[in-house]
C-alpha cells in the first residue's frame, strides 16, 4: 500500500468514525462526498493550530462594578 | 389602477423616490403595491417568492394612505413594499425556512421584532421570500420551494441564501427587503443580482425571531437598490431588544441623514493580497473594482493599499464556526431525519460533524487574534474596500455544495469579526452580469460605509440599472 491509499484510507477510516460518533447515517454517494472533501476540511481546521495563536485566552471576562444585568 | 399602469413603466424607483411622490400625492401605497404584485406575477418564474400576503398588504397600504390623508407620517418606510425573507417570523404568514424539517408553527404566529418595527413604520410586507434551506446549502426543485433565478439571466444563481429578497429588489418586484447574513448571505445575493445590501455590525439589528444558521455570526440587514434606501430601512431595524441579548444597546443614527455624498478625507485601505488576487477572483470583477475604487479616490478619499492578515484563515474560521454552530442546532434533526432535509442542505450541515471541539475553540481562539488585528488596522483606515464576490453569478447548474469550502471568499471574514459591510453594484461583466464591490468599517460605523456607498452612487448609476427585459 503507498502512502496516497494509507492516507485516503485514512480519512475514510476518520469519516466513518466522525459520521458514527455524531450519529448520522447517510449514503453511501454522501459517505464518498464526504471523504472527497474531507481532507479540505482538516487542512483548514489544522491551520488554526498556528503557533502564533498559542496565547490567545478565551476566558470570560467580568467588569466588577456590573452583575449580569 | 392607471397610476399602477403607468407605474410599471417606470424604473427604477426607490425607497427614497416613492416616499418623495408618496408625499406629495403623485402617488398611492395602494397603486404601487399593487404594480408590485403585478410584477410579482408577471416574474413567477424567478422564484423570488414563497409566499404572498395580497391581503394584508393591501389593507397596510389602504392604512397607509389613510394615514397620508390625516396628516400622519411615520417616516419613509410608510407605504412601502417589503419583502421578508423566508426564516424571519411574521405574524401573517408561516414560517418554513424554505425546508420540510421547520415544524409548521415555529415563529408562533409573531412578528419578529425587526418584522414589528417595519410594519410601525408604516411599510407594507408582501410576502416571505425564497432562501436557500436554512440559509445554507443550494436550491433544490425536489423540496418543493421555489429556485430562485437570477433576473439578469435566468439560467443563472441568484445567490444566496438570502435569494429572493436580492432577486425581488434587483427586478423592482419590491422596493426592498430583508436578508440575513452568516458568511455573506446579504452580500452575495446582493452582488450577483445588482443591488445594495448591508450585513450590519453583529448585534446591531435584533436577531431573535430568525431561524439560527450560526448563532454568534449571524445578522438581519437591509437590501435595497441604493445605499440610501439601505439607510433608510436600517434605522427603523436597529437598535436594542430586551428578549434579544445579543443587541447592542448603541444608539440609533438618522442615517440617511448622515448620507452627504462627500469623500474627502476618507481613508479607505485596498487590502491587496487574496482578496485582490486570489487564483479564484475573475479578472472581470477585479478590475471592475479598482476602477470603483478610483472612482472614490477620484472624489476626494485617500486611497492606499494595505494588508488584511490572515484573511483566507479568516474565511476558514467563520466556516469552521458557522459549520460547528449550526451542526449543533440541527443535530437531532439530521440524526433522525437525514433525508427530509434538502440533498445539498444535509450535505452542507454534515460538514459541521467533520470538526472537532477543539477545532472549534482553536477557531474562536483565531478569531480573538484577528479581531485584535482589525482593531489596529482600522486606527489606520476609515474603510476598506475589496471585492463582494469572486466571480460573476454562475450557472445554477454548475454549482455544487463543495464550491464554498474550495473557493475564496471575501465575505466571511466579517462575520467572523462582527464588522459592517456593503455590497455595492460597480458594473457588469462582459456576459452580462452584475459585479459588486464591498465597503467594510468598524464595528457599528455603518453610516460611514453606507457614507462612502453613497457618494460612490451619486457618481455612478450601476445601482439603478434594472433587468430590462423584467419591467
Amino acid at each position: 500500500m503507498d502512502d496516497t491509499s494509507t492516507e485516503s484510507s485514512g480519512h475514510t477510516a476518520a469519516v466513518e468514525h466522525l459520521l458514527t460518533s455524531a450519529g448520522l447515517t447517510v449514503a453511501d454517494s454522501e459517505f464518498e462526498r464526504f471523504v472527497r472533501v474531507y481532507p479540505l476540511l482538516r487542512a483548514q481546521a489544522d491551520g488554526m493550530y498556528a503557533a502564533e495563536f498559542a496565547a490567545e485566552d478565551l476566558s470570560l471576562g467580568y467588569d466588577p462594578a456590573f452583575g449580569f444585568n | 389602477m392607471e397610476v399602477a399602469t403607468e407605474l410599471a413603466t417606470l424604473t427604477p424607483l426607490t425607497i427614497a423616490s416613492a416616499a418623495a411622490d408618496l408625499r406629495a400625492g403623485r402617488l398611492t401605497s395602494v397603486a404601487l403595491t399593487r404594480t408590485m404584485f403585478d410584477r410579482i406575477d408577471a416574474a413567477e418564474g424567478l422564484g423570488a417568492f414563497v409566499c404572498l400576503t395580497r391581503d394584508a398588504a393591501m389593507q397596510a397600504a389602504d392604512a397607509a394612505d389613510a394615514d397620508f390623508t390625516a396628516g400622519i407620517d411615520r417616516g419613509a418606510l410608510q407605504g412601502i413594499p417589503l419583502a421578508v425573507k423566508d426564516i424571519i417570523s411574521t405574524a401573517d404568514a408561516p414560517t418554513t425556512a424554505n425546508s420540510r424539517i421547520l415544524a409548521p408553527d415555529w415563529g408562533g404566529g409573531v412578528d419578529a421584532p425587526v418584522v414589528a418595527r417595519l410594519r410601525a413604520a408604516g411599510a407594507v410586507i408582501v410576502g416571505k421570500s425564497t432562501t436557500s434551506e436554512f440559509a445554507c446549502g443550494l436550491p433544490d426543485p425536489d423540496t418543493g420551494f421555489p429556485v430562485p433565478r437570477n433576473p439578469w439571466n435566468p439560467q443563472h444563481s441568484a445567490g444566496g441564501s438570502s435569494s429572493g429578497t436580492g432577486v425581488a429588489v434587483a427586478a423592482g418586484l419590491v422596493l426592498g427587503g430583508l436578508g440575513t447574513d452568516t458568511g455573506g448571505s446579504v452580500r452575495f445575493p446582493a452582488a450577483l443580482n445588482g443591488h445594495t445590501g448591508l450585513k450590519v455590525t453583529f448585534g446591531r439589528v435584533p436577531k431573535n425571531g430568525v431561524v439560527p444558521l450560526g448563532f454568534t455570526l449571524d445578522s438581519i440587514g437591509p437590501m435595497a437598490r441604493s445605499a440610501e434606501d439601505s439607510a433608510l430601512m436600517l434605522e427603523v431595524m436597529a437598535g436594542a431588544d430586551l428578549d434579544d441579548p445579543s443587541c447592542a444597546a448603541a444608539p440609533v443614527p438618522m442615517y440617511s441623514t448622515l448620507l452627504d455624498g462627500g469623500l474627502e478625507g476618507v481613508r479607505i485601505g485596498v487590502p491587496m493580497p487574496y482578496f485582490f488576487d486570489s487564483p479564484g477572483l475573475d479578472d472581470e470583477v477585479r478590475t471592475a473594482v479598482l476602477l470603483a475604487i478610483d472612482v472614490l479616490g477620484a472624489g476626494g478619499a485617500e486611497v492606499s493599499t494595505t494588508v488584511v492578515e490572515h484573511a483566507r484563515l479568516a474565511k476558514e474560521a467563520n466556516a469552521i464556526t458557522m459549520g460547528a454552530e449550526a451542526f449543533a442546532y440541527h443535530r437531532n434533526d439530521l440524526v433522525n431525519r437525514w433525508t427530509t432535509y434538502g440533498r445539498h442542505t444535509r450535505m452542507t450541515l454534515g460538514r459541521g460533524a467533520m470538526f472537532t471541539a477543539a477545532d472549534y475553540t482553536q477557531a474562536q481562539r483565531f478569531r480573538a487574534a484577528f479581531r485584535r488585528h482589525l482593531a489596529e488596522l482600522f486606527t489606520r483606515f476609515d474603510v476598506l474596500a475589496t471585492p463582494t464576490w469572486p466571480i460573476p453569478a454562475p450557472r445554477i447548474d454548475d454549482m455544487a455544495s463543495e464550491d464554498n469550502v474550495i473557493g475564496p471568499s471575501f465575505c466571511g471574514q466579517w462575520n467572523l469579526s462582527g464588522l459592517p459591510a456593503v455590497a455595492v453594484p460597480c458594473g457588469f461583466s462582459s456576459s452580462g452580469l452584475p459585479v459588486s464591490m464591498q465597503i467594510v468599517g468598524r464595528p457599528f460605523a455603518e453610516a460611514t460605509v453606507l457614507g462612502v456607498a453613497h457618494a460612490y452612487q451619486q457618481a455612478t448609476d450601476w445601482h439603478e440599472r434594472v433587468p430590462p427585459a423584467l419591467i
